[in-house]
């Protein structure tokens, strides 16, 4: 019985020493996987109602139940788990397989933030727009969502050896959660995301306000894309569609919440030519100058598409110098990072 | 006398192997961090410059000169070192010390962008703002800079063992030059900077709609700002009759509150308020004499129409002229022997042209059309009056007799505000390009109109003539003042994201290599931080960010972050950028006053921490795996 849930040692199991921990299975890291995507769907369940208007000021939402409840669900199969393994004779702060005690204080946080929220809003009212993101409740709730999501990121991390090739079925987990981990990230930082507000085809984008604040967003959402796809890239040769989950889906999803759905066959596109330029370059940390090209175009890959569709949708109001500079300086982003990353800094590296 | 150049080998040593670059020498990266710093001071010193509307809209200004002869410093020191190592028998490739071939290239991409930016500037006009830190020229200059000024940094890069403690003396050319790469992305970025655009400073209806009072010749040269200010709207200059005063209304965009001021027309000295509790005011005019200003007021708490006063320059002597308690007026305009005064009211429904003696006595309606017209100027000469007229739904400049005769039309294209020069042959007025509105002239046959501002990204206003007609006084600003609250929450949020981003990423990229010298984390965030705070005079935030350098200093000797030790690494990665943007709440609150609610200004805090930690997992997670693996065999 005990195999039907994963991550809890088998009855007859006992720790071998009090620093053990409960093994861990490639099907554990599937389900938390799994559970937690659901619980992000909840999350922008309850982003779309905000953005779209269905939200009472009342914390009792049907929104608001599909995102507790999803948590709920991942709260009990972990809870459950360690309480299984605590039974088997692990200690508590090894009750989960390696990588997922974090998980654990993930979901105390995200409980102590709900009850936390519930009594913010009562006292302090609703916040509206930007501020509803960056109020301390909902932080402490993004935390407590980030820990739970990369338990399988931090699992996997220590299982799959750097600059291997896995296959899909041990990195699915990985490049799922890593990839839900930054919708979130995509999520809390909607307020400047070119995916979410297309500035530069908004009537009045360009005040000098709006172009800033529009030069930025892309400047901040290359940051935290190229930030994923390098990090990836130095660590392991990544299988075929990776790539464009890391660069598609999270802007894919943050498009629901202003109802800019034409941008996303844009962001796939701009996955698909980075997944070319992977194949075609080959970049690995030791090749730098590989490396860097790779962190250059990718962003180049992804703005041009993005204004080009832009474009054609909602028509550019945006003169040449703003949106060829935009794509210019998120691929300086992207090469900053590469640089900062491939850059040898261990003696041992540079053999000049 | 060959030693006397650092870089340069000495003549008796020939080049043993082609393959070899020539001895560099902290000396050598010593000469070119000083030399890119005084190249760094001239970049910020033209950024200085146009932020404070002393630039020229040409390509000679003594600012470029600054700049330019300081990149030549530069420049001719690199080049003079290459070709007598070339003379020595090192290939072109090898021609500098190492390190410094990339900074050679990047005198050659400046060199060339110098020269692409004079002719993008005399072909395309010249950008402002964000558009001008983005235009293709502009970003090669950057490419540049950064390929220059990091020679040091890349030499030391190669010199300094990694994991060592160096000192001051061998770290010198690399913090230095980290400071200058550093600078020069936080120069380009300055669109987005919480030390340059304090947004968590203000309300929404202060920003977006400020605008300053600026000065040109009348052929569009010479631009220059004659105010700073990044809260009011600054609007509907006039000039005293003598020149020496400028008299200008200084409010929140349409916000019921706003006052006259007068300053002296040479931008000295502290303009002084005129009217006080008088409500909603707006377009003062002179009385030929100087001593009199006539304008508009809507009077304390009142929101439902204007009347007509005059009063004295120092605010005394105020007089109600209009005593309709029914419409609205605006514009007022004397008549060259002072003894009346046009304006425009909409009283009877439709708003028209009027005038009435300068006591108020005996108003006139000249203008019996049934559509709109407003803003009238009187001629020099006395004998027409020019307008703002609604025809076919656009507006078109107009004149007409005091006697209410004569309506004639100026030119086929639309425009507003008309303004008569002092020798009464041209008009000033406002004209629309591509939505955005600037100054432009035209004869007063109705040939010849030009635009004169040609500014795509500022929207000016109020364009007048001064006394002896060389020159135009006119106000610009951000134009659209409909930013909501949130939108300018947003845009200061990721200003913060962006900024902290950089400093703690460069702070973090020296710290995984070695454990700088003490001092070094301080000096880095004074001076950036310090540098952009000239743009828009944000001294007042200096303590602050001088209180943050040593705390993050003394986390720096705490912590002693390092990447073999992942915790404090992303500890201090955390708590630097925490430390900063508290430290700089802080001090916003205790002099301007923090606007944003605490969930902004706490919640920015924060995610510029968050910034900070992603950055650091970036370089050392997981390091012990990395370690292992990423040491190759040698």
């Amino acid at each position: 019985m005990a195999t039907a849930i994963q991550g809890v040692a088998p009855r007859t199991a006992r720790p071998t020493t009090r620093e053990a921990f409960p093994p861990g299975s490639l099907r554990f890291d599937w389900i938390n996987t799994v559970l937690g995507a659901l619980w992000l769907i909840g999350i922008f369940i309850d982003g779309w109602a905000h953005n779209h208007d269905k939200v009472d000021n009342t914390f009792f939402t049907p929104w608001h139940a599909i995102l507790y409840s999803m948590f709920g669900v991942f709260g009990i199969f972990l809870t459950l788990t360690l309480t299984r393994n605590l039974t088997r004779g692990y200690m508590l702060t090894r009750a989960l397989p390696r990588g997922y005690s974090l998980s654990m204080l993930g979901i105390l946080i995200f409980a102590f933030a709900g009850v936390f929220d519930f009594a913010w809003h009562s006292l302090f009212g609703f916040e509206i727009d930007t501020e509803a993101l960056l109020s301390p409740a909902h932080l402490l709730l993004a935390l407590g969502f980030v820990l739970v999501m990369t338990g399988p990121v931090r699992s996997l991390v220590a299982r799959i050896p750097a600059h291997s090739s896995p296959n899909w079925r041990e990195f699915g987990p990985l490049t799922a959660s890593l990839t839900f981990t930054f919708a979130l990230f995509a999520f809390f930082t909607q307020f400047t995301h070119p995916f979410v507000y297309e500035i530069a085809a908004m009537k009045g984008g360009n005040s000098n306000i709006y172009q800033s604040l529009g030069v930025s967003a892309i400047l901040i959402q290359s940051a935290l894309t190229m930030g994923l796809v390098l990090w990836a890239v130095r660590r392991w040769r990544l299988p075929f569609g990776a790539l464009t989950l890391f660069i598609a889906v999270p802007s894919a999803m943050v498009t629901v919440f202003q109802d800019r759905m034409a941008l996303i066959p844009g962001a796939i596109a701009a996955g698909l030519i980075a997944e070319m330029l992977y194949l075609w370059l080959k970049p690995t940390a030791d090749r730098m100058g590989r490396f860097v090209l790779f962190g250059l175009l990718v962003p180049i890959a992804v703005y041009s598409l993005y204004f080009l569709t832009v474009q054609l949708t909602y028509r550019l109001g945006w003169s040449i110098h703003l949106w060829a500079g935009s794509i210019v300086m998120a691929a300086t982003v992207g090469l900053m990072l590469a640089f900062m990353l491939a850059w040898p800094h261990s003696d041992t590296q540079s053999t000049a | 006398m060959a030693t006397a150049i650092q870089g340069v080998i000495p003549n008796v040593v020939t080049s043993e192997s082609r393959e070899t670059y020539p001895p560099g020498g902290l000396r050598f990266d010593w000469i070119n961090m000083l030399l890119a710093l005084l190249w760094l001071g001239g970049l910020y010193i033209d950024g200085w410059a146009h932020n404070h509307g002393k630039v020229d809209n040409t390509f000679f200004t003594p600012w470029h000169a600054i700049l330019y002869s300081t990149f030549g410093l530069i420049g001719i020191f690199l080049t003079l070192n290459a070709v007598r190592n070339l003379t020595r028998g090192y290939k072109l490739r090898r021609a500098l010390p190492e390190g410094y071939v990339l900074s050679l290239l990047g005198v050659l991409v400046f060199a060339f962008a110098g020269v692409f930016d004079f002719f993008w500037h005399s072909v395309f006009g010249f950008e402002a703002n964000t558009a001008a830190l983005l235009s293709p020229a502009h970003l090669f200059l950057a490419l540049g800079f950064m390929l220059v000024m990091s020679g040091p940094l890349r030499s030391r890069w190669l010199s300094i063992p990694a994991g060592s403690r160096p000192t001051w003396r061998e770290a010198g050319p690399l913090i230095g030059s980290a400071i200058c790469v550093l600078a020069v992305l936080s120069f380009f970025t300055q669109f987005a900077h919480p030390v340059d655009n304090v947004m968590a400073a203000g309300k929404a209806s202060n920003f977006g709609s400020a605008s300053d009072l600026y000065l040109m010749n009348a052929d569009g040269s010479g631009q220059t700002r004659l105010t700073i200010n990044t809260q009011l709207a600054y609007i509907d200059p006039v000039i005293s009759p003598d020149g020496k005063k400028i008299v200008y209304r200084a409010g929140q965009h349409d916000a019921d509150i706003s006052d006259l001021f007068v300053m002296n027309a040479d931008g000295s000295g502290t303009p002084t308020q005129i009217t006080h509790d008088l409500g909603w005011q707006r377009t003062p005019s002179f009385s030929p004499d100087g001593k009199t200003i006539a304008f508009i007021a809507s009077g304390a708490g009142v929101t439902d129409h204007t009347e007509l006063y005059t009063a004295s320059l120092d605010g005394s002597n105020l007089t109600r002229l209009t005593t309709t308690p029914n419409g609205w007026r605006w514009g007022t305009s004397w008549s060259p022997d002072g003894k009346q005064i046009t304006y425009s009211s909409n009283q009877t429904g439709n708003w028209a042209i009027y005038t009435m003696n300068a006591d108020g006595s005996n108003p006139v309606r000249l203008t019996q059309s049934s559509t709109d017209n407003y803003g009238p100027s009187w001629s020099p000469d006395g004998k027409l009056i020019a307008f703002t007229g609604s025809q076919d739904d656009a507006e078109y400049l107009f004149t007409i007799k005091p006697d209410g005769s004569g309506l004639t039309r100026v030119g086929d294209k639309p425009g507003s505000l008309p303004h008569w020069s002092p020798d009464g042959k041209r008009l000033s007025y406002l004209g629309t390009v591509d939505g955005i509105d600037q100054v432009f002239v035209i004869n007063a046959d109705g040939s010849g109109a030009a635009n004169l501002t040609r500014n795509t990204a500022l929207s000016s206003d109020s364009p007048i003539w001064t006394p002896d007609g060389a020159k135009i006084i006119f106000t610009a600003g951000g134009h659209t003042a409909s930013a909501s609250e949130s939108t300018l929450q947003a845009y200061g949020i990721a200003s913060i994201l962006l900024q902290s981003g950089l400093v703690i990423g460069m702070l973090l990229w020296l710290t995984r290599r070695w454990r700088l010298p003490v001092g070094a984390v301080a000096l880095i965030i004074i001076v950036i931080n310090l540098l952009a705070s000239v743009f828009s005079d944000r001294y007042f935030l200096l303590p602050g960010i001088v209180v943050a350098a040593l705390i993050a200093e003394v986390l720096y000797a705490l912590l002693k972050p390092t990447a073999e030790k992942p915790g404090r690494f992303a500890l201090f990665a955390f708590l630097t950028p925490v430390v900063f943007y508290s430290a700089y709440f802080l001090n916003l609150q205790l002099t301007r006053g923090v606007s944003w609610v605490i969930h902004v200004w706490a919640g920015s805090i924060i995610m510029a921490g968050v910034a900070g930690l992603l950055i650091s997992f970036l370089m050392v997670w997981p390091q012990r795996q990395l370690n292992a693996t990423e040491r190759p065999a040698t």
